[in-house]
This record gives structure tokens, sequence and C-alpha cells, in this order.
């Protein structure tokens, strides 16, 4: 927090694992739910962030962090020299890089970003779940989504029947 | 840490919400398989509405005149294509005759959104069908001051003369309506038959704008609720606004298109693309202001198709071009359908039908054909597939 500068309003997010993070205003403001509690005057000087833990909610605001809108007077990221195009490519390039992590991390992602209303954030996690699902078969999408085939066999085989166009 | 909770436990809307971004109709099928918990979930009828609404159908085959072509491998429709040849019934023998003593037989005249309109030639009676779901309306016959606007000589035999299908919003999804736009010496006049109200009804007058210009209708295109045809002689379009049912005209890029042009919808601009010269190997994009109402066309880009054949735009649906590609085929081997089996392989006329997709500008084979297809009176056929996506659209 040693960058924090006169006059941005801070708020804390504090975890149900007792975490607390201070944050500014604006950062937080990314999720749609935080930001209609702060609009609505139901926030206090800390949020408790139910069902998130640290873990998951020290990721969420760092996603946040990198994609709240730059005002211009916040640094050297936002230097006027930058394109806008330029920057859109170091965002994906980032959001790449941010979400290379474990089945088990994205999900609770997923979960968070849904709870926090973070379209961008939600996006990003989904679209690659459902890229596990695309071009790989039955048993490969089973074990990505860690889910069981709980079908009896005759019931599979009508299904694939019924489809079979997707399967070839 | 918590625990991480596996996909199937997540909270149903979540799981909407990711199923929903599925790119593409077979990934759909294919998480429906994986589990009973996701089977449930992508069959809902309400998520089965949001997914339509969110991935336009793909391209499946085109009919011309008499018989649907599926796309053939290594079309990416293929398999999905021949899982709809297997399913549909094209020759429409589920569709009744509506009369019982005379002889007639049931011609399309229009395909879209699922929907084929057909007419019991010679006759004026009509019936919308959905060939996937083997469901059928026989439309009410028209007003007798109506139908004889119909049984004009110069409609009967003039192919621009016939009815067809007005796309409507999704929401809407088993009414529909019908227009037949009647013009000959005299008159010329739009009717139009709407399935909420079961009844027929003139509905846009334009006598006064075409008969007395000596202008004929040709080619007709769709785009933001209003109808485009080509005009003979003049470089211009005739419009017709199906929210207004007002007509009007509305203007071309210069040069002569000479029928080889298709008005599009392109993100909220009107789009329109055009073959210069059918040899020249280049299909020009043009756009113009937002959703035509800006006056000035511009050129935006220029596709190159190969020279050296002809090319000609064969038809147009909401996402894709149909375009035609005559070639000669070398060394044939005579196949079932070409009785020709005695005699050598020949250098054979042939056509070749490409698919290109309006967005993302691929072109895609969709099959070939000794001799070639139709010119006019093409249509294209985009829908789902069996069994998931497709909703009865009657």
């Amino acid at each position: 927090m040693a960058t924090r500068e006169a006059g941005k309003k801070m708020i804390m997010l504090k975890s149900p694992d007792g975490m607390e993070f201070e944050v500014e205003e604006a950062v937080a403001m990314e999720s749609q739910t935080i930001r209609k509690m702060i609009e609505d005057d139901c926030a206090d000087t800390a949020i408790l962030i139910p069902n998130i833990n640290s873990k998951i909610l020290s990721r969420v605001i760092e996603y946040c962090n990198k994609h709240v809108p730059t005002t211009g007077a916040t640094g050297a990221a936002a230097s006027d020299t930058v394109a806008p195009a330029a920057l859109a490519e170091d965002l994906k390039i980032w959001d790449a890089e941010f979400i290379k992590v474990n089945r088990a991390t994205r999900f609770d992602l997923i979960q968070a970003a849904s709870y926090l209303n973070i379209k961008g954030l939600l996006d990003l996690t989904s679209q690659t779940t459902i890229d596990t699902i695309s071009d790989n078969s039955l048993e490969e999408i089973r074990s990505f989504l860690s889910t069981k085939n709980d079908y009896l066999p005759e019931e599979e085989q009508t299904i694939r029947r019924e489809n079979q166009w997707a399967f070839q | 840490m918590a625990s991480p909770s596996p996909l199937v436990d997540f909270p149903q809307h979540l799981l909407e919400e990711i199923f929903l971004r599925l790119p593409a109709a077979e990934d759909l099928a294919r998480a429906s398989a994986t589990c009973v918990t996701f089977r449930r979930l992508v069959t809902d009828r309400h998520f089965l509405r949001r997914f339509r609404r969110l991935h336009p159908p793909p391209f499946l085959a085109f009919f011309d005149s008499h018989r649907l072509h599926p796309a053939l491998p290594p079309h990416p429709s293929a398999p999905a294509a021949r899982a709809l040849a297997l399913a549909a019934d094209f020759s429409f023998s589920f569709v009744p005759s509506p009369h019982c003593r005379r002889a007639g037989r049931w011609a399309v005249q229009d395909i879209r959104d699922g929907r084929v309109l057909l007419r019991h030639t010679p006759f004026a009676d009509l019936a919308v069908c959905d060939p996937l779901h083997r469901r059928y309306i026989l439309l009410p016959p028209l007003p007798e001051d109506l139908a004889a606007l119909v049984a004009h000589p110069y409609v009967v035999f003039n192919p621009w003369c016939q009815p067809f299908l007005v796309p409507l919003d999704e929401d809407a999804a088993t009414t529909f309506r019908v227009i037949w736009v009647v013009h000959c010496e005299t008159m010329a006049a739009a009717i139009v038959f709407s399935s909420s109200t079961g009844q027929w009804q003139t509905a846009g007058d334009l006598t006064r704008l075409i008969s007395a210009t000596g202008y004929t209708l040709l080619r007709r295109h769709y785009a933001y609720h209003c109808f485009y045809w080509e005009l003979n002689p003049i470089n211009k379009l005739l419009m017709l606004d199906t929210r207004t049912m007002e007509f009007s005209f509305a203007d071309l890029p210069p040069g002569e298109w000479a029928l080889n042009i298709a008005i599009v919808e392109a993100e909220g601009r009107l789009g329109m693309f055009g073959i210069f010269h059918e040899t020249a190997g280049d299909l020009c994009y043009y756009v113009k202001g937002n959703k035509g109402e800006s006056s000035q066309w511009q050129i935006d880009k220029t596709i190159s198709i190969g020279s050296g054949h002809r090319h000609y735009i064969k038809a147009a649906s909401k996402r894709y071009l149909l375009l035609g590609k005559y070639v000669v085929r070398r060394n044939v081997s005579p196949s079932v359908s070409d009785s020709t089996s005695i005699l050598p392989p020949l250098d054979m006329p042939g056509e070749e039908c490409i698919s290109i997709d309006i967005k993302t500008l691929q072109l895609e084979r969709v099959c070939v054909r000794s001799f070639g297809f139709g010119r006019y009176g093409m249509h294209i056929y985009t829908n789902f597939p069996p069994s998931l996506l497709s909703a009865p659209t009657i």
C-alpha cells in the first residue's frame, strides 16, 4: 500500500478467514456487487465478503487492480504515449498469464466473479473452462470438469446416437 | 483453504453462464453427454432459447428449386448436414394436397429461419412447413379480389413475383408472416398474411411508384426489417419497410451490377456484397451508414475469390452468402447419377458452391455438381441439426 496517494478513497475488504485488504474504492467498484453497496451507502469502512477465502479474494483484487480504467494521473502505465490498442494487447497477455491456475482455483474464481459480479473476470474464467470442452473427448471433458459419467450405458448410447453428428 | 468444488456442484445459474459460452451446437451436445446434471441443464427450454439467441444457426444446406443439397465434407457443417438430410423430409410428402381432385405439386417459394414456404403450383394455395419437424400450416385461400391479382399471367409466370417469408424477432418463435408482392402492367401491391390473425390483407400499394415508371422487380434481399429488390432497368433498389409497409427507392453503389449482389446486415449498418466482373475474382463489400440511413455507400474491403472463373452470388441469408463458381472438372469418373458410364471420362463443366460466413469471411466449399445448379431461386437453409437445439418453428 506504499503507493497510496492523497485524495484516493480507500476501503477495506475482509475475507471470512479474517484477512483484510485495503483497496482503492475505484478498484473495489470493478465489482458491481460492491459498487451497489457503496452507492446505496450500505458499505461501512470495511466490507465482509462472505464465501470467498483470502487466497481467492487476493487474486480477484489483483485482477481488478489491473483492469480498473486508468484516468491518466495514476502513473507510467497510463501515460499518454501508450496507444489503447497496445494497452488492450498488454491486458490480454496479462489475462492469459493470470488464468494459468489449477482447475480448483479456476472454479473458485468463477464463483467469486459471479458473486461479486465482475463481468470481465467471469468471461475470462468461463471461457477457459469452455475451451477445455471444445475439441476434447468425453472422457477428457469429464476429467477437466471433474464430473462422473452417471449415465446408464444404454442412456449414453441413445444420447450419442441422437447427436451423432456432434461426435464426428 | 476451501476445498475445490466440482463443476457439477455449481449453482445452476453459474453453469448456465458457462455453457452459454460454448461456441457451437456440437460442443453443447457433447457437454450434454458427459453427465445427467449437464444434460438436464442444456435440455432446459429456457436455456436453449438463450443459447439460440446468442448463437446463429449454422449453414447446413441449400435448396435449388427441386432438391436439397447438404454441405459435404470437408465443409465443417457436413456431419450436421448429414443428420439434417436423414431426419428431415424435403420432399414435403407430409404436407397434404389442398385439392383432392386437381393435380399439382408443392414448389418451394422461400426458405427462412427453418421454415419453408410452399406453393401448390399452378394454383395460388400456400403452405408453410418445417421439414425437420414435419409440421405444416395450410394458409387460407386468398380473398377473391386478391386472388385475381395473383392469377394475372404476368404474376404467375414471373419468377420474381413469388411470395416470401418475413423474418420475425426470435421471441415470436412459432409465428410468421408471408408477403406477396404482385405487379403487372396496371398495378402493383403487397398483400400480407399473418399467422397470428390467420388473415390475408393488402398492405401497401406501389402502383404509383412502379407502374408509372415501367420498372420491373428483380431479385429480392433482406436486411434490418426491410426488403430490397433490384430493379430493371435502373441501378436502384426498391425498398419495403415491413414495419410501416411503405415502399421507397434506395441507391446502389455506382456500377453495372447485373444481378450479382447481396444486401446484408453489417453490424448496425447496411452491407452489400457485389461482383463487378464475373471473372475478375473479386468480391467487393460495401457498407452504408447507420442501418442504411446515411446515403453514401463506401467500399469496405475487397475479398479475393480467385480469378479466371465465373462467380455468381446465388443466395444470401442473415449470416451466409452462397457463391457459385463455374469450373471445368477434369477426368470426372462417372457416378451412378450420370448415366454416361459407357463414355470415357471427359472434361466436364461444373459448378462449385461455396458458403461465405459474412462475419468472418470464411469461405467453405459446400458441394460440386456437373452442369451446375440453377442460377436463381436458390435458398440457403440454416438451422441447428437434430436433436438438441432444433426447436419446431411452426
